[in-house]
């Protein structure tokens, strides 16, 4: 399979903590790969860096055979480079709808001129945005809470409204940042079904969990991070038995569920 | 059946009843309401500008002022000092004050939150001094009179009758085409820049330019304010542009509600009519301005428009609730 995203030798330091050490790491095309490791282990800031919020200190990003260096992050994702957040980062103000519209904003043209004449096209174009965002809804469950804010949503409820926003124009990458975390066992089940519903629409999925059943449930591989650095690669199996794991992760007074 | 329309068209009745409401006041015959009317119509302009910015893209602007003015004295020069046709000129006033937006907006909006408001502070105060002290164009302090009516084909603007009516045509136009930005696309990608400017950039939404191009739109607004307010005196000082007229400018917006257009309007009829009734006692109405922007950010921070509706919401579902 190709390789979808290529890291070589990425590095970021905030001051003196180093988040990421000298990461290389390749990930392949239509799969799950599960980013884990304890708290502060720079999951977040791996994200952060392939999606551009800050440049990394050093190292390169290769998307598609493309070098990012340099690309703004509203850049890459008209690239096909979607996420999701930790702290979820939902428009609370707007509807479920519109927030999911929003994530199709590079699927439209149309600009302000166009909204303030309404010319025909822009309003065929709205139609189509519409009813993508509305089929993106059923696909987490979520069609008929459309028309209510975005704010009034259960907090499991928004981190679904927040990986359809995402997944809406169909990135080729999308990196969901604990998508189940705060979500009890019934909800945890459809998330994982719903991720590997994402995999199936051709979306390459990194994800970052701390719950050790979900991961092992959903991911193909599993790559670990501690202190920056990783610490371990493989297949679920592989990586529940590595006694390195155990130690830094697994081995933790009681992982956080 | 009035109550049932009511409730489900809230919007569509209020625009027609304030176009009714707002056709009839000139045939009242009283002078001094048309007037005032002119000025609330011609501040509402500026005010609706405002709310697209500060209650929409959720940046604030402590200098709107300055792009009012710049759009009043270009069109006051050019068709006075340079007899253009006054049409153009306040196209003219409208494409450079947007332009001198866009200039102006790509470094100011690199800063965010109290540097934001004290760049856009700093940039109305500087246009008011330029406003003041470039005597050969501007006329100093003192200002420049004799600025013509705007006309079409002989029909002189000249009446508050009829700048009445022209006044009110170009707000509830920039009313309209503002409310259909803000439910487009551009105005999901504001109220995204508002809500998430992280989350927006991540969907591929460039904040910096949303918020650029709203400063824009609002800054063409003001410059049709401006112009038509020269027009309205032919006249035109610096004294109307100074930073009370910004301060009171983010009051209208905040007593409106922020994001709301129509709260715009009505923040600028309010403040319009408190100032009147504040005018015998002097610098007072500053004081008032001040207290009654504390009071209603703590009592209701969606505004008095909002509270209101609310209210009528509650009244309305009442009485109603058997028939659903
Ligand atoms: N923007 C930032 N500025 C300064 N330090 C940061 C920043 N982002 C992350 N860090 C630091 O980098 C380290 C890694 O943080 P990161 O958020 O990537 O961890 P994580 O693996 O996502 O942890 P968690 O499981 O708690 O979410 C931490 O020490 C954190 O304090
Ligand atoms: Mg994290």
């Amino acid at each position: 399979m190709d390789d979808i995203l290529r890291i070589e030798g990425l590095t970021k330091a905030f001051g003196g903590v180093v988040a990421v050490r000298e990461l290389d790491l390749d990930i392949q095309e239509c799969q799950v790969t599960a980013i884990i490791g304890p708290n502060g282990a720079g999951k977040t800031t791996l994200f952060n860096l392939i999606a551009g919020v800050f440049p990394p200190t050093r190292g390169r990003i290769i998307f598609q055979g493309r070098d990012l260096k340099g690309m703004p992050d509203y850049r890459r994702a008209g690239m096909g480079i979607g996420r999701t957040f930790q702290d979820v980062r939902l428009f609370g103000n707007m509807s479920v709808l519109e927030n999911v519209m929003v994530g199709l904003h590079l699927k439209g043209k149309s600009g302000m001129l166009d909204a303030a004449f309404h010319w025909p096209g822009a309003r065929r174009e709205e139609e189509n945005v519409r009813l993508t965002a509305i089929n993106t809804l059923n696909l987490v469950g979520l069609g008929r809470k459309a028309d209510m804010k975005a704010g009034e949503l259960t907090f499991g409820q928004q981190k679904l409204v927040a990986v359809a926003r995402a997944v809406a124009p169909q990135p080729r990458l999308i990196m969901l940042d604990e998508p189940a975390a705060g979500s009890n066992a019934l909800e945890r089940m459809e998330i994982s079904d719903l991720v590997k519903r994402i995999v199936e629409m051709k979306i390459t999925v990194l994800l970052v969990e701390h719950d050790m059943r979900f991961v092992m449930g959903t991911a193909q591989r599993v790559v670990v991070l501690d202190g920056g650095v990783r610490i371990a690669d493989g297949t679920p199996g592989q990586v529940q038995s590595d006694k390195r794991v155990i130690a830094a992760y697994l081995g933790e007074p009681e992982a956080r569920a | 059946m009035v109550l049932a329309l009511v409730r489900r068209r809230p919007k569509q009745l209020a625009i027609a009843a304030l176009i009714v409401v707002l056709a009839i006041v000139p045939f009242l015959g009283n002078a001094y309401y048309t007037s005032v009317l002119i000025i609330i119509g011609i501040n509402a302009m500026v005010a609706v500008g405002l709310c697209l910015l500060m209650g929409y893209t959720g940046q604030v602007s402590l200098g709107h002022a300055a792009f009012y003015g710049l759009g009043a004295y270009i069109s006051a020069v050019l068709s006075r000092t340079y007899h253009v046709n006054p049409w153009l000129a306040m196209l003219a006033a409208v494409v450079a004050t947007t332009a001198f937006a866009f200039a102006v907006g790509f470094p100011i909006f690199r800063l965010r939150g109290n540097y934001l408001a004290m760049a856009t502070l700093g940039l109305g105060i500087i246009l008011w001094i330029l406003f003041r002290e470039v005597d050969s164009i501007t006329g100093g302090p003192s200002g420049l009179s004799g600025v013509p009516y705007l006309s079409i084909a002989g029909f002189n603007f000249s009446s508050d009758f009829r700048f009445y009516y022209l006044v009110w045509g170009f707000c509830i136009a920039i009313m309209v085409i503002s409310e259909s930005i803000v439910a487009s696309r551009m105005g999901r990608a504001m109220r995204a820049v508002h809500g998430s400017e992280s989350a927006a950039q991540s969907l591929g939404v460039n904040a910096a330019v949303v918020k650029v191009k709203v400063l824009a739109l609002s800054a063409a607004y003001a410059a049709v304010a401006g112009s038509l307010f020269t027009y309205y005196l032919t006249f035109v000082s610096p004294q109307p542009f100074d930073f009370l007229f910004s301060v009171q400018l983010v009051v209208m917006a905040v007593v409106g509600g922020l994001a709301s257009i129509w709260g715009a309007v009505f923040g600028a009829g309010a403040i319009r009519v408190l100032s009147e009734v504040l005018h015998p006692f002097g610098e007072l109405d500053v004081v008032v301005f001040g207290l009654l922007l504390m009071v209603v950010m703590i009592l209701t921070p969606q505004g008095l428009v909002r509270g209101i509706a609310d209210l009528w919401h509650r009244f309305v579902s009442v009485r109603l609730a058997p028939t659903r």
